[in-house]
């Protein structure tokens, strides 16, 4: 223990090329993200910054355009997230079922995963398209007179964009839950089965309970990326019709590097992390309550 | 009897649940693909055929001719390789020194790298890329292959922590008592255990670093990758997209990834659940 003692300094060596690389890279912007949110620094007026003190806060709620987004990114991350848990409980379900496709199927749902979100989004941007995308003339076979223009409409443009989320990332959550199915043992099964408990009263009753906690901290996760998502609706979208599918963070990137509003854009910027961080804590409690 | 047939209905029920996802799932993929092989002015009339009557490889010519797509794999393939050693030299230091030493600092350093992965991007980026400017790392592979290792952080300390948590300090112990020094140990004992999980951490990093878009997109102009060379291809026929051209480039991009997940499937699932449990 004393040599031990003696030798943290070597430690501390080994520690700092890690700390000095995600130090530099994230505590010093996230200081600056909240300095700069209390001044008036709009590029294009100049470089004479002025301190406003709260004033981009206040901004914030009178700003239609950032309560559109604002809405959408609340829809977005709810709608996700509830087929989330529920097909993503399902194809988890699938991925653990014991058959010779076994490997197949898990083979096919790290194709999503492994996938650029940049190439699935201009993919589905083109996929939607009236006259020529994959999903209309699907829809053709069976109708042939079917035409619709999904993503000039703002209701089907904003169901597009869920959609597309949820076919990217729903087989990462599955194999995530997954992870926890495999911990619950076959043993309590069969004997279940000698009681006479059917496929959906086991479910109930013994898969859902055991993997329960597994879900809630994974949504914990899954739900601050939804909240922080950028690159579908850049890809697929560019944040219309309109605003109608501006996700906050595609709106912060775009005070902060089109318009160069920056002291407006960390301020966003730091409404979202407060929220992210007293939604991640409401949720973890709701977690170690479920204890 | 009756249990058989029990059994083959549940077999039919299994195949026909993977059959809808593999349609849902690899129809896009197959789609994209035979975008790329179909001559423009069959590409853009409806309905698609399935099968294209005239493949062609006119479109990957284009792509190497036209828009230097050899120099984007190569600025891709450049910051990726030096982010996956980089980042898994440091995390293997960090690792070594957060599981073989105790100390209250190091576990708040530990618990600070993993927790800093929750930090948002959007949060950071434009501090600092002005942060950036001023070191002149804006649009250079050294700072971009900073900014991709940073990333790959959080994920592999985790893992790699996690994995050498598990490799009992008795077996340090006994080399030292067999008079092996620092790096006897280090090349000798604790590295060949900790192969399967570098080997992991590679390949999960390696689709990481080519699904990043908000990096390049922020901190380069001139130096391109492939997931915004795909975002900057200019229209070169009257429709509102260049579908010919993107689908082309996205199956460049998507071919390694769908080998790699070929070849590695049982890696990739362990890795990815490996992080999943411990989070």
């Amino acid at each position: 223990m004393e040599k031990k003692r003696k030798k943290l300094w070597v430690a501390w060596i080994l520690v700092f090329p890690v700390l000095l690389v995600r130090g530099f890279t994230t505590i010093y912007p996230i200081i600056m993200t909240f300095i700069n949110s209390t001044y008036d620094m709009s590029l294009l007026k100049g470089a004479d910054f002025q301190f406003i003190g709260f004033s981009n806060y206040v901004r914030i709620f009178s700003d239609p355009k950032l309560v559109t987004s604002i809405q959408f990114t609340a829809i977005f991350t709810i709608v996700s997230m509830a087929f989330h848990l529920v097909l993503g409980i399902i194809l988890a379900l699938m991925l653990n079922m014991k058959f010779k496709g076994k490997k197949f199927l898990r083979t096919i749902v790290l194709i999503p995963w492994a996938m650029p979100m940049v190439v699935a989004g201009l993919a589905a941007r083109w996929a939607f398209n009236d006259t020529y995308g994959l999903i209309n003339d699907l829809i053709r076979r069976f109708n042939e007179s079917f035409h619709y223009d999904w993503l000039v409409q703002s209701g089907t443009a904003r169901g597009a964009v869920i959609a597309v989320d949820l076919w990217k990332d729903l087989p990462f959550f599955a194999i995530l839950v997954l992870a926890a199915l495999q911990f619950i043992s076959g043993d309590i099964y069969e004997a279940a089965k000698i009681d006479g408990a059917g496929p959906v009263r086991a479910f109930f009753s013994i898969t859902l309970p055991n993997i329960m906690k597994t879900v809630l901290s994974l949504s914990v996760f899954f739900t601050m990326w939804r909240l922080t998502s950028f690159d579908v609706v850049y890809a697929m979208t560019s944040g219309g019709p309109g605003d109608s599918t501006t996700l906050v963070a595609y709106r912060i990137m775009q005070e902060a590097f089109t318009n160069l509003n920056l002291g407006y854009a960390s301020a966003i910027a730091v409404c979202l992390f407060l929220v992210m961080a007293v939604l991640s804590t409401l949720q973890l409690k709701a977690i170690q309550k479920f204890d | 009897m009756r249990a058989n047939t029990k059994r083959k209905l549940s077999s039919v029920f299994k195949w026909a649940l993977t059959i809808v996802v593999a349609f849902v799932i690899l129809l896009p993929v197959y789609w994209i693909f035979i975008s790329s092989i179909t001559p423009s002015n069959e590409l853009f009339s409806s309905p698609i055929k399935y099968i294209p009557e005239h493949p062609t490889l006119d479109n990957y010519i284009r792509i190497f001719t036209r828009m230097n797509l050899g120099e984007k794999i190569m600025n891709t393939a450049i910051i990726t390789l030096f982010a996956l050693i980089v980042s898994t030299v440091i995390c293997l230091m960090g690792a070594y020194a957060f599981t073989r030493y105790r100390s209250t600092g190091l576990s708040i350093a530990y618990g600070a790298i993993v927790g800093s992965a929750l930090i948002p991007g959007i949060v950071t980026a434009r501090p600092l890329y002005d942060l950036f400017k001023q070191f002149g790392l804006v649009d250079t592979f050294p700072g971009l292959i900073m900014l991709y290792t940073s990333a790959l952080i959080p994920f592999t300390m985790l893992i790699l922590g996690n994995f050498l948590g598990e490799i009992p300090i008795s077996l340090d112990e006994a080399a030292e008592v067999d008079g092996a020094n620092m790096r006897q140990k280090l090349f000798m004992v604790t590295l060949p255990l900790m192969r399967p999980a570098i080997a992991t951490i590679l390949i999960i990093n390696f689709i990481t670093c080519l699904n990043d878009l908000f990096t390049p997109l922020f901190f380069s102009q001139k130096i391109e990758v492939l997931s915004v060379a795909i975002t900057t291809i200019p229209r070169e026929t009257s429709y509102s997209m260049p579908w010919d051209l993107i689908s082309t480039v996205g199956w460049v991009i998507l071919l390694p990834i769908i080998i790699f997940i070929l070849v590695f499937e049982k890696q990739i699932m362990e890795g990815i659940m490996a992080g999943g449990v411990k989070q």
